[in-house]
């Protein structure tokens, strides 16, 4: 550790907070970190940095984000204006019913056969198989947890996915006539993934119903409508043939784990 | 809100707060996660923030409370070797932030959420005392201090490794 316990910046230049106050203000044209900037090279790359962040934001992070963003903020009030008390109730309860979530499992995925096809699954072109963790918050502690092994209502799951090519992903679960969408969320179009280890974003907490859950994982090169992949789970579960119906099995996994879920409380 | 207003206000603010969750998560999809729930939550707070300068430290506050929980709570999927090198910082030799970091990841265990939460401030934001009391809503002095522990912990922990 440096005996200076400001570390990074020294030599007189601003903090990244300094600089985002300054970004805030609008870069003035007049301000006290002007001069500095003007001098330092290394501030200026900063600077230029900060701009590139910004293009990686609109172009990585603003289209998959933007419609959770403005759903949450439909209810806020203006900028500079004031908001009611019911309104703000109003706004707290439909945050709160848009919270509201499910059940969790642990996802796994058909197991390639190595000889077939030079080591493809047979399934879908697939070199090797997506691979899904699933780890649980459960109070202050937090673990991978594996198939067979129980959950606990009020348990705060979130997947991990390796993807051998990038595709589009859809974690869902049934529940009896119960249906859901954890992953995209529930409305929320699917978005392309790459390839690659990545945590989906979100995490889902588990609700208060006891008993085995089912989670199903469809992965495919074209999006599916929740509707769509509802169906093809609700085919497999009824036994009716392969997990797809529509001629596009070379396209898409689907795979069912059951995980107990123990009542009471966590 | 207007559609168009939420929209025009996260893009001017969004990049702020996703640099700064890139900053302490590394990881660019969680970081996405990230700025979308402090969005969330700060839309939740709407009425009372100005969406100028003035809501910076509330932003700063809840983008490093979430981060830092989530570094703890997720340290087997955040920390894995090879992924953690910080990116380019405002300053400091490479071997100096590295250095920095493993003394922080070492020292969250060894002192309380808020004296981490300054040590962060500290060590990987390079912020100044005046600012870090600024975000914490603590007067310079209590600042001065709990950075003086960090010291004298940061000091023992290199002591117990050497």
């Amino acid at each position: 550790m440096s005996a200076d316990p400001r570390g990074d910046v020294g030599g007189g230049c601003p903090s990244d907070f300094a600089l985002d106050a300054f970004e805030l203000e609008g870069r003035p044209v007049v301000h006290p970190l002007r001069q500095h900037l003007a001098a330092c090279p290394r501030c200026q790359e900063r600077m230029e940095e900060r701009d590139q962040a910004r293009q990686v934001f609109r172009r990585e992070v603003y289209p998959l984000t933007v419609e959770a963003v403005v759903a949450a903020g439909a209810g806020a009030p203006a900028p500079g204006a004031r908001r009611t008390p019911w309104l703000l109730r109003w706004a707290l309860g439909g945050a709160a019913a848009l919270a509201l979530v499910l059940v969790g499992l642990w996802i796994g995925w058909p197991h390639p056969d190595p000889n077939a096809d030079g080591g493809h699954t047979g399934l879908d072109g697939i070199k090797g198989p997506p691979a899904i963790q699933v780890f649980v918050k459960r109070g202050e502690r937090v673990f991978e947890i594996r198939e067979g092994e129980p959950l606990r209502p009020k348990d705060r799951i979130r997947f991990v996915v390796s993807l051998p090519r990038p595709g589009y992903l859809r974690v869902l679960s049934l529940n009896g006539d119960d249906a859901t969408s954890y992953y995209p969320p529930p409305g929320a179009t699917p978005v392309r993934l790459p390839a690659g280890r990545q945590e989906l974003p979100g995490a889902t907490e588990l609700d208060e119903r006891a008993g085995p859950e089912r989670l199903w994982i469809v992965f495919s090169d074209e999006p599916l409508a929740f509707e769509e992949a509802l169906a093809r789970m609700r085919r497999r579960l009824a036994g009716e043939g392969p997990a797809s119906s529509t001629g596009a099995e070379s396209e898409t996994y689907l795979r069912l784990m059951e995980f107990p879920k123990e009542a009471g409380a966590p | 809100m207007e559609r168009r207003d939420i929209e025009q206000l996260y893009l001017r603010i969004g990049p702020l707060v996703f640099r700064r969750c890139l900053r302490l998560l590394r990881n660019p999809e969680s970081a996405r996660d990230a700025v979308q729930e402090v969005f969330v939550r700060a839309l939740a707070h709407a009425s009372e923030l100005t969406w100028d300068r003035e809501c910076l430290p509330w932003l700063y506050r809840v983008a490093t409370r979430l981060c830092l929980n989530r570094l703890r709570d997720a340290r087997p999927l955040q920390f894995q070797p090879g992924e953690d090198l910080p990116e380019s910082a405002p300053g400091g030799s490479l071997e100096h932030r590295l250095d920095a970091r493993s003394t922080l990841l070492a020292l969250q265990k060894e002192v309380d959420e808020e004296t981490w939460t300054v040590a962060v401030y500290a060590m990987m934001d390079g912020m100044t005392q005046d600012e870090i009391a600024e975000l914490t809503g603590r007067s310079r002095r209590t600042i001065g201090k709990r950075l003086a522990e960090v010291e004298r912990r940061a000091a023992a922990l290199k002591g117990e490794s050497a």
